[in-house]
């Protein structure tokens, strides 16, 4: 027969047990974690999609602008390329046209640039904006990026939320 | 106020494809508040960093009634309004900035000239920044007008109307705005048919 205090001593223990039992399963229920594959988000962003065919569309203007420019500079170089003594006019004039078409292909690469970097820099700031909200209206402790360069070395596939993500930005980006 | 909690859902007893039998009656000031109430579909919300960017959608029988200033017309005459505003279809573009005291266009400004710049644009440029998306179709803002607040609200808002002869009004709407005020890109707002023509009768007793 097990005394008294005895029996104290080994109620007490399985309370103990059981109270950090429960601790770490709350402990661990409490904190919702999950990433996403940041590359795969900004490829799917409509967004991104949108402003993307924007650019190409206004670069295959730019780019339909100096083949014209470059035609009419084929045209005269052949031309005084013929002549044994193409007069100055002549010459002067081909390069007038030269540095047009070297201004506009200056003008198109960095108004390119421009454009590019704003548009890139309000595509992040909107992803990392509705993945704010994401995570805030489901209640993660933290979301994490993975962005291929280390910062995640490894992640378990059920707590990869890209897809839901993904869902979650075209909604939010439709104004839904 | 009570009748802006109740929900759109229950505006509509019996809602068949193509029937839809409106049961909820409210008296003006019932349907104004409903009608301002976000959570019925109306007014939509768009958060960008500091920014919020909200639309709402003016229905006719709302604008009749705000037209009114409070005076009790006859059933007809608020009908003449109703049709005369129906012919377009009216919103508010309102954008905002988290705890921003003072006018919102002297917002994180670099320089006297950017402030006059905005201003500018505002008033003069922003429309072409606006359309509506309805079936496929890109419809361009027909009617704007920029609210200067100057110093009085932190806010700026904008009066838009698109032409309701161009609007599917089976299909839904989706208001954009490419935000070059704040270089904050592509807002969207979407609008189903749900939104804009489920609405609540007005109690044409109290008239």
């Amino acid at each position: 027969m097990l005394n008294k205090s005895k029996v104290v001593i080994i109620v007490s223990l399985m309370i103990l047990i059981v109270s950090i039992c429960w601790l770490f399963i709350r402990t661990e229920n409490s904190l919702k974690v999950g990433y996403v594959k940041i590359q795969e988000v900004f490829d799917n962003f409509d967004m991104k999609k949108e402003l993307q065919a924007r650019l190409e569309s206004t670069e295959r203007g730019q780019k339909i602008h100096l083949d014209s420019l470059t035609f009419a500079l084929q045209v005269m170089s052949d031309k005084l390329n013929a002549q044994k003594n193409p007069s100055e006019a002549e010459i002067a004039a081909f390069s007038r046209l030269k540095n047009v078409y070297l201004g506009r292909k200056k003008e198109f690469e960095e108004e390119k640039q421009k454009v590019t970097n704003e548009y890139n820099e309000q595509i992040i700031s909107r992803m990392r904006q509705y993945i704010n909200d994401y995570g805030r209206e489901q209640a993660y402790t933290f979301i994490l990026g993975d962005d291929n360069n280390g910062s995640i070395m490894y992640g378990a596939q059920e707590k990869n939320i890209t897809p839901d993500v993904i869902q979650y930005l075209k909604q939010k980006y439709q104004g839904k | 106020m009570l009748s802006a909690c109740v929900k759109r859902d229950s505006i509509v007893a019996n809602q068949g494809k193509d029937d839809k039998i409106s049961v909820l009656q409210l008296p003006s000031n019932n349907f104004i508040a409903w009608v301002r109430e976000p959570t019925n579909g109306l007014r939509k919300e768009h958060r960008v960093n500091e920014f919020t960017f909200s639309m709402f959608q003016k229905p006719s029988q709302y604008l009749a009634l705000i037209d009114s200033r409070g005076e009790i017309l006859s059933d007809s005459i608020l009908k003449q309004r109703e049709m005369e505003y129906s012919e377009m279809e009216y919103y508010d573009l309102i954008i905002s900035v988290d705890s921003l005291q003072g006018e919102i266009l002297k917002y994180n400004l670099s320089s006297k000239n950017d402030y006059e710049a905005r201003i500018k644009y505002c008033a003069f440029e922003m429309q072409k920044d606006i359309s509506m998306v309805n079936d496929g179709d890109t419809l361009p803002c027909s009617i704007f007008h920029f609210e200067r607040a100057y110093d009085v609200t932190p806010r700026c808002t904008f009066l838009l109307a698109f032409d309701a002869k161009g609007i599917k009004k089976d299909k839904p709407r989706t208001i954009v705005y490419e935000d070059n005020l704040f270089k904050n890109g592509i807002i969207k707002f979407h609008y189903t048919v749900n939104d804009i023509s489920v609405l609540p009768k007005l109690a044409t007793d109290e008239r």
